[in-house]
């Protein structure tokens, strides 16, 4: 899985230092982990860094549900999931609008594995690091998980 | 449901007219002051300003306008912002127009000057002192008339003043479409100024007799307009605060929904995400449309024929948007959707979802609570089906001067390969789209509009009563879905698909 992130400092021509490896790794270190850090940050305030880093994991998988929730669909627009799909997309742009993760066919996790990890990164962000209105993404993606379970479990 | 439209109003207001006949009470010089100058307001904003550009619509309206200007001295201007050249100052005061310019160059009426003409403020013009707005609370058949008049031309200040007009739809700037409208206005006017003669007090009877004088000639000069007028589709909503039954959800949180959408897209920088859901959300209420169809049509209302016609007609726009969806999906404008927004939507989600799942069971397993009146609901998404041609429309106006601005981006990874782009491709960045590069996204915000257009077609007849005669152009689906709008005793099996 793969990170890209729009580096608006590079459109200005400002250098962007970027963190690679990932600073704060908060579950085991794969190589799809690792590209997903491919995010630039700023050189500065290292818990800040870190909190980002969280918020980022948390986008992409949040991102990677999107994508299996709409492969669940099954190319039927009628689905009930694209709704939910739709859901979780704007959420991930509330976090972080400029995170998005790329197709990764091997991906071993489920629609629902990837956000209970994007929760878990998310209450992992230290209270005082984050996104001012972090807490209010983090409970409308917690509100969103149930239905999200009754769908796919309706799907199969 | 809790939507009027001004068809809706007219039609109250001429059972109003009607029911004069059948009053004898004296109604007071106030009382009918108050409709004299509610009339002329409406008639003022249902002709509006005047044109530009287009010449056969300038000499239309001027005709309109003409009719308009001879309202014999208004009692009061409609409203403190309107301003008048001294011709149309003239014909509000009841003076020839060499005396208000002889007052403008005596100085004893502000004018400003551009040139061409004179420019008075209608706030700078004498008006009746005792002018009282009619009570609300009257039972009096003139003043319910007259607050019928004052809500219609609220209504129509609401139409006129929207950012966005709905594209196709846009009444109140065709004069053949105001007319038919106007000329009922001056019908009842009629009628209310006989009754005003024969019930008021005799000393100030000239008043209404030149009213009902006025109105005669203006309803003849009108010519034949005896047709229906598209005006009479302009609706308002007033939305439950507090709803209880899946109808009253439904209808409030179409309504925030589109108002929070309106809001977002009127940004300087439209959130992508936001512009996707839209995209989806429209997906969601074309398939919640086609299900409600269907539970109409396995009521017993239309064939299995007919079903399939109106299921492919939602069925293709929403391919449409779902593509949309997907090709909003790869850039951003790095602009985070409003917590107001999202709101909007997971409430609008949630009411569809509950629609899908239970009231459109089959028969006797849908809880008497949550049963939904199917003509309702088709109704409020008719409505909606025509938010979203505003929504769509304009959202597919963004893409070419967010690009043009720079401000669209992409993952480099995703796109054309350039000497430029290499150290982006190789660091994950995003980069600034350019315009060959979003022709995708253009032509498919552009489907998407057309998409919601054609729905709208599809479905524009289905809220209105079945007397209404049907148009030769009507697709046979639509002539289909006119007739879900008959209330359903109950829902039998609705997987007809």
């Amino acid at each position: 899985m793969r990170t890209k992130s729009p580096d608006l400092h590079h459109r200005l021509g400002t250098a962007c230092r970027m963190s690679w490896p990932p600073a704060t790794p908060t579950h085991p270190s794969t190589e799809r982990d690792q590209d997903m850090t491919d995010h630039p940050t700023p050189s500065s305030a290292t818990s800040h860094t870190a909190s980002e880093d969280l918020v980022t994991q948390a986008c992409v998988h949040i991102d990677a549900a999107v994508r299996q929730v709409e492969a669940a669909a099954d190319a039927d627009v009628f689905s009930p999931l694209l709704g939910l799909a739709g859901l979780l997309s704007l959420i991930r742009g509330g976090l972080d609008p400029s995170t998005r993760s790329a197709v990764d066919p091997n991906d071993p996790f489920l629609p629902m594995d990837h956000v209970d990890r994007a929760l878990s990164l998310l209450d992992a962000v230290p209270p005082s690091a984050g996104p001012a209105d972090l807490l209010v993404w983090s409970l409308r993606l917690q509100d969103l998980r149930d239905a999200l379970m009754a769908a796919v479990m309706a799907q199969r | 449901m809790s939507t009027t439209t001004v068809g809706d109003l007219l039609d109250r207001a001429e059972l109003l007219a009607r029911s004069l006949h059948a009053t004898d009470a004296q109604i007071s010089t106030t009382q009918w002051c108050s409709f004299d100058a509610t009339a002329y307001r409406l008639l003022h904003e249902l002709v509006g300003p005047e044109r530009v550009g287009v010449r056969a619509q300038i000499l239309a309206h001027a005709g309109v306008s003409r009719i308009l200007g001879g309202y014999p001295s208004p009692l009061a201007a409609p409203n403190p912002q309107t301003t008048y050249n001294a011709k149309q100052a003239a014909s509000h005061l009841g003076v020839s127009h060499s005396t208000v310019v002889a007052d403008i160059r005596g100085s004893r009426l502000p004018a400003t000057f551009d040139g061409r003409r004179y420019s008075i403020k209608a706030t700078d013009l004498p008006t009746a002192s005792d002018l009282r707005p009619a009570d609300p609370a009257s039972t009096d058949p003139l003043d319910q008339l007259t607050c019928t008049f004052g809500l219609l031309a609220d209504m129509v200040v609401a139409e006129r003043s929207r950012t966005a007009p709905t594209p196709g739809f846009d009444p109140l700037r065709d004069d053949a479409q105001v007319a038919p409208v106007v000329a009922r206005v001056f019908a009842m006017t009629i009628v209310a100024a006989r009754h005003a003669l024969a019930h008021i007090p005799l000393q100030d009877a000239d008043r209404s007799l030149a009213i009902a004088q006025y109105a005669e000639h203006s309803l003849d000069a009108l010519g034949d307009v005896d047709r229906p007028s598209t005006l009479n589709r302009v609706a308002s909503f007033a939305p439950p605060s507090s709803p209880r039954t899946p109808n009253e959800e439904l209808e409030a949180a179409l309504r925030t929904w589109a108002h929070q959408a309106r809001t977002e897209l009127a940004k300087t920088i439209p959130s992508t995400e936001v512009l996707r859901d839209i995209a989806n959300q429209a997906r969601h209420l074309y398939a919640v449309t086609a299900g409600l169809a269907a539970a109409s049509f396995t009521a017993g209302h239309l064939s299995e024929d007919a079903a399939r016609a109106v299921h492919e007609e939602l069925h293709q726009p929403a391919q449409v948007m779902y593509r949309l969806q997907q090709q909003w999906e790869a850039v951003t404008t790095a602009t985070k959707p409003s917590h107001e927004y999202v709101s909007a939507t997971t409430t609008l989600h949630a009411s569809l979802t509950a629609i899908e799942r239970e009231s459109l069971l089959p028969g006797d397993h849908v809880d008497p609570a949550r049963r939904i009146d199917l003509e309702q609901a088709m109704a409020d998404l008719g409505y909606a089906a025509t938010d979203l041609v505003e929504l769509t429309h304009a959202a597919a106006q963004l893409p070419e001067p967010l690009i043009r601005s720079g401000l669209l981006f992409a993952p480099a990874r995703i796109l054309p390969s350039t000497m430029e782009r290499i150290h982006d491709r190789n660091h994950g960045r995003y980069v600034p789209i350019l315009l060959e590069e979003g022709a995708v996204l253009i032509d498919a915000a552009q489907s998407g509009a057309t998409a919601a257009r054609d729905v709208r077609a599809t479905l524009e007849l289905s809220p209105q009563p079945a007397e209404t005669t049907e148009l030769a152009t009507q697709t046979p689906a639509s002539r289909c879905l006119r007739q879900t709008t008959a209330p359903t005793a109950a829902l039998s099996a609705p997987d007809l698909f």
